[in-house]
């Protein structure tokens, strides 16, 4: 067969599907016996790596809660110093991240780094700020 | 764990520092979201980073690549920084960082086209 050669160097769709293949070798290689690649343990243990490198020797103030009514939902959820943590298990450690909520405002800003939760706290504040701004105009949704 | 708890808002009060120390370091480097974006894309990438080409039709920093969109989002420190991947126009708000992250946003989006049109062939009038 005549080797086709698409303008930009690469057949179409051959990134594409590298990277699928790549993530597929992942989850293959981590499955538990029942196939699953998200278990209870792996999300764990993942999170609490990444809490650890975050938060340094103040991650022994950090509290897991458990919900019981949702079982269904792996992802870990910490508390610590008034903000909640919820883990986001990416397809290796490099992509886990946590998603803040503090003070019930909730940036979207993924966090792997005290820098960006600090970050994540200005933007949960200018979401208050905004919120409050509305409010004092009447205009707040309930 | 333990019951000795800090002050109030005192790791609150480091994580905001921290950012606020990134946040001159940063602007000390000199670098800004392009080259950032760049850097982490040729990481995730490696040689087909080069066929990438930064979309001029965006404010932002967006690469296209192979079917693919790669949205950068600078975070306080280049290990903050990530992309979120679109195909054929839908987005995965998954944070990715590295070539098997793009697999798993992929991986979703593909799945929700799925959805889309299974659910569109059963809805189809007979």
């Amino acid at each position: 067969m005549p080797e086709t050669k698409s303008p930009f160097q690469y057949l179409p769709l051959t990134i594409m599907s590298k990277a699928m293949t790549e993530f597929e070798a992942i989850t293959i290689s981590q499955m538990n016996a029942q196939g699953l690649f998200e278990t209870p343990e792996n999300v764990k243990i993942r999170a609490d790596a990444l809490l650890q490198k975050i938060f340094g020797e103040d991650v022994q103030f950090a509290i897991l809660i458990t919900n019981g009514d949702e079982d269904d939902d792996l992802a870990p959820l910490f508390v610590i110093d008034n903000m909640g943590l919820k883990f986001m298990l990416g397809a290796t450690p490099e992509d886990d991240c946590f998603h803040l909520s503090f003070l019930s405002a909730k940036p979207v800003r993924p966090i792997r780094s005290l820098a960006g939760m600090g970050m994540a706290l200005m933007d949960a504040m200018d979401i208050i700020d905004e919120h409050f701004s509305l409010h004092e105009m009447g205009l707040a949704e309930e | 764990m333990t019951n000795t708890f800090p002050p109030r808002l005192s790791i609150v009060s480091k994580a905001l520092g921290e950012h606020h120390a990134a946040h001159t370091a940063r602007k000390a480097e000199n670098k800004n979201a392009l080259d950032r974006g760049e850097e982490l894309l040729k990481r995730i990438l490696g040689p087909d980073a080069e066929h990438a080409t930064l979309s001029d039709d965006f404010e932002g920093v967006l690469f296209e690549l192979d079917e693919m969109e790669f949205l950068f989002f600078e975070g306080a420190t280049p290990e903050d920084d990530y992309f979120q991947v679109a195909l054929f126009g839908l987005v995965c708000p998954r944070a990715v960082r590295t070539l098997a992250g793009v697999g798993h946003a992929l991986d979703e989006i593909i799945e929700r086209i799925r959805i889309t049109v299974e659910y569109i062939h059963e809805n189809l009038p007979v």
